[in-house]
């Protein structure tokens, strides 16, 4: 049986998926919500952390998708386990002055037991936010 | 130095799947294989030309430099004004993006930025940025060679070669300031030999035996198995291989000009800026962190100044002893020192956690200062002929030891006891021509330079690390070459640059003739 935090996170979820496909399929601005922003990263990370190499692919854009493509994800997930590389938390999100339909987010992560601020980059593909550096 | 990805990329994609990646090198492999649509506002989507590209250099004076770079359909355009006292700020721009670089008169902080073009918005650099970068500081270089570049020119270049591996992880926006954090230690004097490089994974400090390898610096492979350009190879016993082996503790690392500071090898028209951070960076990315730059964005963030500041290293740019190629190359065994011209005195230390170091040569560091590793033990020989070198050592908790000479051991192995004090001496004696020192951190670093039969280190404190000089004669007597590094007559190495036989062969009486017409010093009696 469900549970009601669960349950929660899973409506807050749909929703923030929801505005999410809004945002994208009407091309109108509105207020983004940044837990979609997150969630993106987020989803790559999991994956990873499963060491699920389609779907971390499937999280990724651009040119991160590129070099997954390219080299295959055995030596990232070796990494990654073997530095305990892992999200914490989203600090800010700004539009890509490039680009305006991709973020550029500040995480926090986490790397080799202690706390590291870096930038990622998340764009829209097939429909949703990916990962597109790390 | 390269970006993270390169490294692995360029064995892959070359030596794999025969393709050829632009000449960039450095850059990250461009966007052309994620199915995925090219955002609009960036320049990904179209990989760049393999062609060098189109310099045009529309004003060039000792004080100012414009110009713009076209490499298939993109173009970077390029402003820069100011000299080394005056200050100077630079400006490129490329796919929508501005990068700036700034100090003031006189002034020792460098501001770097980056932002979008159209809206001054915030931007990372994207492969597709980092290898138009990279193929424009090479063709600069290219276009510049041989003449004397003014400082402004410099500073685009290394600039350019900085942007060129910018990682995509680190806000483009920083103040570089020479602090203590913000130093470099230039290793022009390991040029092709062996060097430890270590990194910490991102990990604040932290080093483990796993982390460190043993690199060929400066060394270039122009072609590898199958014919593939510019790589680099790392050693799994008794064989080389094009893969890296992420973390194995005492790899060998060569090829790409390792601890250079720019992408991969310089285009001709440069000498190699080498230093230990750039080393560090190259050895991080290139052999344990293939996968994302995360793992050595500190390693980056050390070496930035670096770029800016360290010093070129003469006759490192397009010498031919430096390139190799994997048909002809017959790699030596562990240990056994790299570079074929004379050497004066060579030494090997077996330290905490990493047993016996490759052997080093004429000045270069033995051991390490950043680490904490206390040398425990220690061999010294000089390949000059009818030389030997004689030495005795204090372990710790004990008395001096009795004196060996040439390669003998003196210290101990697997006692966990430091050696705590060195004296040494040639047989016959050569006085002040013998000159050594010892890293002391709990001291403050290097001690100065004790003169042959002298004592260094420090009876009850851990020896980090030593370097040994040996000059086999004076410049007015004729004998053995001379080796630049290892003499502290500045003749040596004047008159290595101007007649390389004085060096390579023998010192005989035109070299001591020249004493006079290369150093301009009285003649030789």
């Amino acid at each position: 049986m469900e549970t009601t935090t669960t349950r929660r996170f899973g409506i807050a979820a749909a929703l923030a998926v929801a505005v999410a496909a809004a945002g994208l399929g009407s091309g109108c601005r509105r207020r983004e919500d940044a837990r979609v922003f997150a969630a993106a990263v987020e989803g790559f990370f999991q994956a990873a952390a499963k060491q699920d190499c389609a779907a971390t692919k499937r999280a990724t854009a651009g040119d991160l998708r590129a070099h997954l493509e390219q080299q295959g994800c055995d030596g990232l997930f070796e990494q990654m386990e073997k530095h305990g590389l892992a999200y914490q938390s989203s600090t800010a999100v700004k539009p890509d002055g490039r680009a305006p339909q991709a973020r550029i987010l500040e995480v926090r992560l986490r790397l080799n037991g202690k706390e590291r601020d870096r930038l990622l980059r998340v764009e829209q593909a097939e429909g949703a936010w990916k990962l597109a550096s790390l | 130095m390269r970006s993270t990805l390169k490294g692995f990329l360029r064995w892959t994609t070359v030596g794999m799947m025969g393709l050829v990646l632009p000449a960039a090198g450095c850059g990250r492999a461009p966007d052309d294989g994620s199915g995925e649509p090219a955002p609009t506002g960036t320049a990904a989507g179209t990989p760049p030309a393999a062609t060098p590209g189109e310099l045009v250099i529309s004003e060039a004076s000792d004080s100012v430099i414009k110009g713009t770079f076209t490499q298939g359909e993109r173009t970077l355009s390029f402003e820069g004004h100011g000299g080394a006292t005056t200050g100077y700020d630079i400006t490129v721009r490329l796919n929508g993006a501005v990068l700036t670089a700034a100090n003031q008169a006189g002034g020792a902080t460098h501001r770097l930025d980056g932002v979008a073009e159209a809206n001054g918005g915030v931007i990372q650099l994207s492969d597709d940025d980092h290898a138009l970068l990279d193929a424009f500081q090479k063709e600069m270089d290219r276009h510049t060679a041989g003449a004397t570049r003014p400082f402004i020119q410099q500073q685009l270049l290394r600039l350019s070669a900085l942007w060129s591996q910018y990682p995509s992880s680190l806000a483009l926006k920083q103040e570089v300031s020479p602090d203590q954090e913000r130093t470099f230690t230039s290793i022009c004097s390991s040029y092709l030999q062996w060097r430890h490089a270590n990194h910490d994974c991102d990990h604040g400090g932290d080093y483990a035996p796993g982390q460190f390898a043993l690199a060929s610096v400066g060394e270039r492979w122009d072609t590898g198995p199958g014919g593939q350009t510019t790589h680099e190879f790392f050693q799994d016993e008794p064989f080389w291989h094009s893969s890296t082996f992420a973390h194995k503790g005492g790899a060998y690392i060569a090829g790409d000009c390792l601890g250079h500071c720019g992408a991969d090898c310089p285009a001709g028209g440069s000498n190699q800026i080498l230093t230990q951070d750039c080393l560090d960076h190259d050895q991080c990315v290139s052999g344990n962190h293939s996968s994302t730059s995360l793992f050595c964005d500190d390693e980056f963030t050390q070496a930035v100044d670096d770029f800016m500041n360290a010093p070129a290293c003469p006759g490192t740019g397009i010498d031919p002893q430096s390139i190799r190629n994997w048909e002809t190359v017959n790699f030596p065994n562990q240990g056994v020192e790299r570079k074929t011209g004379p050497r004066a005195i060579c030494y090997s230390a077996h330290i905490q956690d990493f047993n016996w170091t490759a052997e080093v040569c004429d000045d270069s560091m033995e051991g390490f200062t950043d680490l904490g590793k206390r040398i425990e033990a220690i061999k010294i020989r000089s390949p000059i002929q009818g030389v030997s070198v004689c030495y005795k050592g204090l372990v710790q908790g004990r008395t001096w030891s009795a004196e060996v000479c040439d390669n003998a051991v003196v210290g101990t192995t697997g006692q966990g006891l430091r050696l705590e004090g060195l004296v040494v001496r040639t047989i016959p004696d050569s006085g002040h021509l013998l000159q050594y020192t010892a890293f002391i951190q709990s001291q403050g670093g290097w001690q100065p330079y004790s003169l042959s039969n002298e004592v260094i280190g420090a009876q009850g404190l851990r020896m980090d690390a030593v370097k040994i000089k040996f000059c086999a004669h004076e410049v007015c007597q004729i004998g053995a070459p001379l080796i630049a590094g290892s003499c502290t007559d500045s003749c040596v190495a004047a008159i290595c640059a101007a007649d390389s036989f004085c060096c390579n062969n023998s010192w005989d009486s035109i070299c001591k003739g020249e004493v006079h017409t290369v150093c301009g010093r009285p003649g030789c009696l």
